[in-house]
């Protein structure tokens, strides 16, 4: 570990990987955070692979990556969403919506006010 | 596939002057970690000294660094980085990167080494490791070997798997103390094992001699393990010179961590076993010779099997009548364990940043619902949704380029996320995406279709397959976060009991003992201490001192 008081920890991340008993699937788990322009975020990602053998190569059935700035979202639905992380119909929307239009915000085909605009949709999606 | 970013802050970059980096100090385990390491670790910093250290992409930065050791090996592993940086001093900040990662632990996909280290009264100090070689998946070489002033053993072995079957082929040699005489056997063998329903299976073959009896063997083994609890029963048919014979067993055993505090837990092992060998038949070396040793059923690895009572305050194979080998036996085990002292592996600057735990709570819940959410994807209703969700597309065109902007964006919105939900059969988040369009009629005769349909989901069976992928995810993540240990010393304490029978008689004994447990990463346990003989008669042993090496499943 960086020792010292002059060093000041600005990012750190874990990431866990597990097989199942008949090694046909994998998950991996990750946790980040970091500290940028003064502010704190946290990011989780999560995969799913599988294969139909034990002996042939993975590939990936099911990613979510998720950086959440909830802090930001003056709604007070926002609380369960930060305490038990997101639900069914959360990710549904995270899966279609949002990730249609994150998928159009990298294209430049719509600007980030937009963007934010259906992000927002999620913590109401939790009700959905 | 499905892969998506939520943003729901979009900062904005620092204008100020960016801080120059003066040195890059890379820090953690790369001596033990395979060759190469260091460099992949050092190829994913697209920085260098006299970059500017920009205030934003550092989270990114640190993920990049995590996997760059991804695909060096198919164990469970846990890699943790961390990210330090002097305060901006002149223009210029110390960058300090700290990696560990449990691939140190793990070995290779193509070559493994596991030592072995005992020490019992019967067979001495016994000294060794198997060395398993694995160019293919379907061919490898396993060469063990382990001895003593007292004990031989020694085996190769070719070993691969293909088609979701396991097999091996060897020759075994061994040569043993038995009382004041000495056990030899010999074999080559034979296997084939799979799995189906939770069940491990197997057969092994095996032709060879004991002392002077030559035989010959089939054995069939039925093993199931979850959640701790494993389970085993072995039958072996022989035909040896005196004729055929039959011997049954059975092993059952239980492992769990009972977690008291943070990082620390009482570690519980308990374990019975037994078996039956009616026929006279039998050579002298299948009978039940008891003592501080396991003796393995079969070759089969993945089917827990004991095939001898174990009494840890008897010498190996000493726990007999009369030299003559047990015919039926019933046997328990009890190890019990308590954390004096331990190094948690997770680094203290992420266990103890701020909102860690919380955080880590948070994405258990999400990885629950992503496993529901996948799953019910696979429900046959979804085929009748997608034709549906097909239809919407055109009526959504016309509503693209309305003048009303709210009514545009979200028009778009739907139409967007139609194509995702098709690709990939998520069609939940559609009824309540209705564009802001003021009434559209065809539109939401067919949003409500999608929702009747929805209500025709088999929930119960989405949320048990979901629930069996997320049992494994989460436990891992619980025992990443709140058990794992880099060190660790424990003092345990031990009882055994054993019951055998043969012609001459009956023999009952029980054991008690304590001694300490020092482990490597909560896997690899070494344990040193005594048993006494709580009711041995004169001449028999009245204690014995153990000392092992033990690899404990992570996930009990």
């Amino acid at each position: 570990m960086p020792t010292g008081s002059r060093h000041e920890v600005v990012a750190l991340s874990v990431k866990l990987e597990v097989l199942t008993q008949d090694k046909l699937k994998k998950f991996i788990f990750g946790l980040t955070k970091s500290k940028e322009e003064d502010i704190v975020k946290w990011a989780m990602d999560f995969a799913m692979l599988d294969r139909t053998g034990p002996s042939t190569a993975f590939a990936e059935v099911l990613k979510l990556d998720v950086a959440l700035d909830l802090k930001k979202i003056p709604v007070e639905a926002v609380e369960v969403t930060a305490t038990k992380g997101l639900n069914k119909s959360q990710v549904n929307y995270a899966r279609t919506v949002i990730a249609a239009d994150a998928d159009k915000l990298r294209a430049g085909r719509i600007k980030a006010e937009r963007m934010q605009r259906t992000a927002a949709g999620l913590i109401n999606a939790r009700n959905g | 596939m499905a892969s998506l970013l939520v943003l729901l802050l979009v900062g904005l970059a620092a204008l100020a002057e960016p801080c120059l980096i003066r040195r890059i100090d890379y820090r953690g385990p790369f001596r033990l970690l395979p060759p190469g390491a260091k460099a992949r670790v050092e190829q994913a910093v697209p920085i260098r000294p006299g970059s500017p250290w920009l205030e934003t992409g550092r989270g990114a930065l640190a993920v990049a660094i995590r996997d760059a050791l991804a695909g060096m090996g198919e164990e469970p592993a846990l890699s943790a980085v961390s990210l330090g940086a002097t305060p901006c001093d002149n223009g210029q900040t110390d960058l300090t990167i700290y990696l560990f990662t449990t691939r140190l632990l793990a070995g290779s996909p193509r070559w493994r080494i596991d030592p072995r280290l005992r020490f019992d009264r019967g067979d001495g100090m016994v000294g060794g490791g198997a060395l398993q070689l694995q160019p293919s998946p379907f061919l490898g070489l396993r060469i063990e070997g382990a001895g003593g002033a007292g004990f031989l053993d020694r085996a190769i072995a070719a070993a691969g798997s293909s088609m979701g079957f396991a097999y091996a082929a060897g020759l075994r040699h061994r040569d043993e103390p038995l009382g004041d005489e000495r056990l030899r056997s010999g074999y080559g063998y034979g296997w084939v094992s799979g799995r189906a329903a939770g069940l491990r299976y197997g057969l092994q073959f095996e032709q060879g001699y004991q002392l002077a009896e030559r035989y010959r063997a089939a054995k069939a083994l039925l093993g199931y393990s979850a959640a701790g609890f494993t389970g085993a029963l072995g039958v072996q048919y022989g035909d040896a010179t005196a004729g055929a014979y039959r011997k049954t067993v059975f092993d059952a055993s239980y492992a769990r961590n009972l977690r008291l505090a943070d990082h620390r837990f009482v570690s519980l092992d308990w374990r019975v076993n037994g078996g039956w060998l009616p026929a006279a038949a039998a050579p002298s070396g299948e009978r039940f010779f008891g003592g501080m040793r396991d003796r393995r059923f079969s070759e089969i690895p993945g089917i827990e099997l004991r095939a001898a009572p174990r009494l840890r305050s008897f010498g190996s194979n000493r726990f007999q009548l009369a030299a003559a080998g047990h015919e039926r036996f019933l046997a328990s085990n009890l190890t019990v364990g308590l954390t004096a002292w331990r190094m948690p592996l997770l680094p203290r600057e992420v266990s103890s940043a701020p909102d860690f735990a919380g955080q880590i709570e948070a994405g258990k819940g999400t990885i629950a619902a992503t496993l529901e959410s996948y799953h019910e994807g696979k429900d046959p209703v979804m085929k009748n949704i997608e034709p549906l969700a097909q239809e919407l597309s055109p009526l959504l065109k016309p509503l693209l380029d309305h003048p009303d902007e709210l009514c545009a964006e979200s028009a778009d919105r739907l139409d967007g996320a139609l194509a995702k939900a098709i690709e990939n059969r998520i069609f939940g988040s559609l009824p309540r995406t209705v564009p802001d369009c003021g009434s559209q009629p065809p539109i939401e005769a067919i949003l409500a279709q999608i929702h009747h349909q929805l209500t025709r989901v088999d929930r119960k069976s989405i949320e048990q397959r979901a629930h069996q992928d997320a049992r494994l995810a989460l436990r891992a993540i619980d025992i990443l976060t709140r058990e794992l240990n880099l060190f660790a010393i424990e003092p345990i304490f031990v009882y055994d009991h054993a019951a055998a029978h043969n012609r001459r008689g009956s023999l009952s004994r029980a054991s008690v003992g304590g001694g300490l447990r020092f482990s490597i990463a909560s896997t690899l346990g070494f344990e040193i201490g005594y048993a006494f003989t709580a009711n041995s008669n004169p001449g028999e042993s009245a204690g014995a001192l153990f000392l092992a090496l033990r690899i404990t499943d992570l996930f009990r």
